[in-house]
């Protein structure tokens, strides 16, 4: 009980934050986002805590979080709110679903929950078993409830493990779940695979029509080695949920000049380096989608909030690693390395391997890891070469320099230092860390003129009507 | 114009496409396969067996137990020491090819000992100080016998002991 206590709060502080910073987006959309702001603000409860020397516990935590509702809520908005008019709308909305159900994106939908429901058995039965997470992040989170600090006794004798360098989110987040009674943190997991998913259906809903974005999210959500994360305890699906909201919320402020998405992109983004540093090349290339922007528009606010909320997760923990943690990035990942011939043609095979159809692993499945995530869109892309340079413009370039940074970090990794050569880092982190660009590049198919051409003739066809442009975006 | 035959012809024209990925791509097989119906039915199977034989819910114990290989070990060093005590945990070379895979990394093995330390005897450089604070030994097939500073009485092929005889 006290967990669903723990998750409401989560989902509340996160909205508040979200509303006080002006964004106005759909309800459902806003709770994705909500519990992603949520769950970062426990982190930064906790570091706070540790700063100042002082405990944290449930109860203290309850009361930061309660304190915060309370300060930030917009009591007369309650007040003035008819829920009487509100429920009649929402129950008049859901008759007419009823009586006319969309009964193809309803069965993509049914498909979902049932894939949802075999992961949520899996991981909510059994507890922790998977080494990153044992060496790691389930530790770490044991730690930080157990003794109430983010800098743990572990730190002080060694044993923190490999993951022990990054931000605190993702071990927070799991201390939070012990703290407030759950007794498997995986539930965590779980909520940041449907945060993906609602927050990539919302986005692509504005341009396609249901059963479009219901297709799209299939395709994201059971992609193999994605869908496997949701049972697991590691940090790259909670990657890839801070990075799928932070580069599709971008992505429409671009086309829409939205302010909202702006808002997000930059809780977002910020968040994500709160969560891995590593995660540097999505906030690089955003940051030349707001360069480009702040040329083009004038737009030099932008840019300096987008700069701010990159640099402060980044130097915030990095100062913290340095002087309360005393850890060196460098001790752990070395100085770098030299790019050589031979690690340029180990990573352009895998490259090929993972975007292509000769997908392979070392890990079941082994092949096919991601399903169609990446073939399809490159085969929609290809279809859609008529408006290539009409559509989107910004996303492409967003993948290949994201893509190429990201690769470039590999390349760049110390093997004698990390105790593993560049081939199994591929097989291992790399893969794991192509879930980022899954989403952005399935937006990209899915927000294509071709890919919306397509299915508005079906949706035409399934209302024995015409299709205009303003029955998109409408859920 | 809302039509019904057509919202069925969509619904089974979505049906025929969860249909094709299913069979076509080995990757989404799998995924439903063996990381969703294989696993429901186990739990299935522990949990009516569990209700036929009258049996409490499985503790994280017992789950782990059935996860992690070599889960009792964890469980001896942690009957056979005191709170206090820091584990020399056996080398690479002595846990391959066994059931202790991970057993030589301390990183691995602190997650399950709580507030016991620990530290591989791979890791005596990088962890000098915690090395020196070594109190007992995780002996598997004869490795760390000679760590001890005296001659054991217990000959079991898999044990933790004291590296001092005066050591609790």
């Amino acid at each position: 009980m006290s967990i669903l206590f723990g998750i409401l709060l989560l989902f509340l502080s996160g909205w508040l934050i979200l509303k006080k910073l002006g964004v106005k987006i759909q309800p459902i959309e806003m709770l994705a986002y909500s519990l992603l702001t949520g769950i970062g603000l426990q982190s930064f409860w906790m570091l706070l805590c540790d700063v100042i020397n002082i405990q944290f516990s449930q109860s203290l935590l309850s009361v930061f979080n309660l304190g915060f509702i309370v300060i930030l809520a917009d009591v007369d908005a309650v007040k003035k709110f008819n829920y009487e008019q509100w429920l009649k709308e929402k129950a008049a909305a859901l008759k007419q679903k009823f009586l006319q159900p969309d009964l193809g994106s309803m069965l993509l939908f049914a498909t979902l929950a049932g894939l949802f429901y075999l992961i949520a058995v899996k991981g909510l039965y059994w507890p922790t078993s998977e080494h990153d997470a044992i060496g790691t992040f389930d530790k770490l989170g044991i730690w930080f409830a157990l003794e109430g600090k983010i800098h743990v006794s572990l730190y002080d004798v060694g044993l923190q493990g490999a993951g022990g360098i990054y931000p605190p989110l993702f071990p927070s987040a799991i201390a939070y779940c012990y703290l407030f009674g759950g007794d498997n943190p995986k539930i965590i997991s779980l909520l940041f695979y449907v945060a993906t998913l609602t927050i990539f259906f919302f986005s692509l809903r504005k341009y396609n029509t249901v059963f479009g974005a219901a297709l799209f999210t299939l395709i994201l959500g059971w992609a193999p080695e994605f869908y496997s994360h949701a049972a697991l305890l590691l940090s790259n699906l909670p990657a890839a949920a801070y990075i799928t909201a932070a580069s599709l919320s971008l992505f429409i402020w671009w086309k829409e000049k939205d302010q909202s998405y702006f808002t997000l992109s930059c809780v977002m983004i910020a968040l994500s380096l709160w969560l891995r540093q590593d995660l540097i090349p999505f906030a690089a290339a955003g940051g030349l989608i707001v360069l480009w922007f702040a040329i083009k528009h004038k737009g030099w606010k932008q840019l300096l909030i987008y700069a701010a909320s990159v640099l402060i997760p980044f130097v915030t923990w990095s100062l913290y690693v340095k002087y309360s943690l005393h850890l060196s990035a460098a001790e752990r990942f070395g100085a770098g390395s030299f790019i050589t011939f031979a690690k340029l043609k180990i990573a352009g095979a895998y490259l090929w391997a993972y975007l292509g159809f000769g997908q392979q692993g070392d890990s079941p499945p082994g092949y096919f890891l991601y399903g169609v995530a990446f073939i399809l869109p490159v085969v929609l892309i290809i279809a859609n070469y008529k408006n290539i340079t009409k559509d989107w413009l910004v996303i492409p370039a967003y993948f290949l320099v994201s893509l190429a940074l990201y690769t470039l970090i590999f390349l760049l990794i110390d093997e004698q230092l990390q105790g593993a050569t560049l081939q199994s880092l591929m097989e291992s982190s790399f893969k794991r860390g192509l879930f980022c660009f899954m989403p952005v590049l399935l937006f990209y198919a899915g927000a294509s003129s071709i890919s919306i051409k397509i299915f508005s003739l079906l949706e035409d066809y399934r209302n024995n009507r015409d299709v205009t442009r303003s029955d998109l975006g409408q859920t | 114009m809302y039509s019904r035959s057509r919202n069925i012809v969509v619904a089974i024209l979505a049906l025929m496409l969860v249909g094709l990925l299913y069979l076509l791509i080995p990757g989404y097989r799998w995924a439903v396969e063996e990381i969703g119906f294989k696993n429901l039915n186990l739990v299935k199977k522990i949990e009516e067996k569990r209700r036929r034989d009258n049996l409490p819910p499985l503790t994280v114990h017992e789950k782990r137990a059935f996860k992690i290989e070599n889960y009792y070990y964890m469980q001896l060093i942690n009957n056979s020491t005191p709170q206090n005590a820091v584990i020399l945990l056996p080398p690479r070379t002595a846990t391959q090819g066994t059931r202790h895979t991970f057993l030589g990394e301390s990183e691995w093995v602190a997650y399950f000992i709580y507030p016991r330390l620990c530290v591989g005897e791979d890791e005596k450089e990088k962890l000098p100080k915690l090395y020196k604070k070594v109190t007992h030994v995780a002996i598997i097939k004869g490795w760390g016998l000679d760590k001890l500073k005296y001659v054991p009485t217990e000959k079991e092929e898999e044990i933790v002991l004291p590296i001092n005889k005066t050591t609790e």
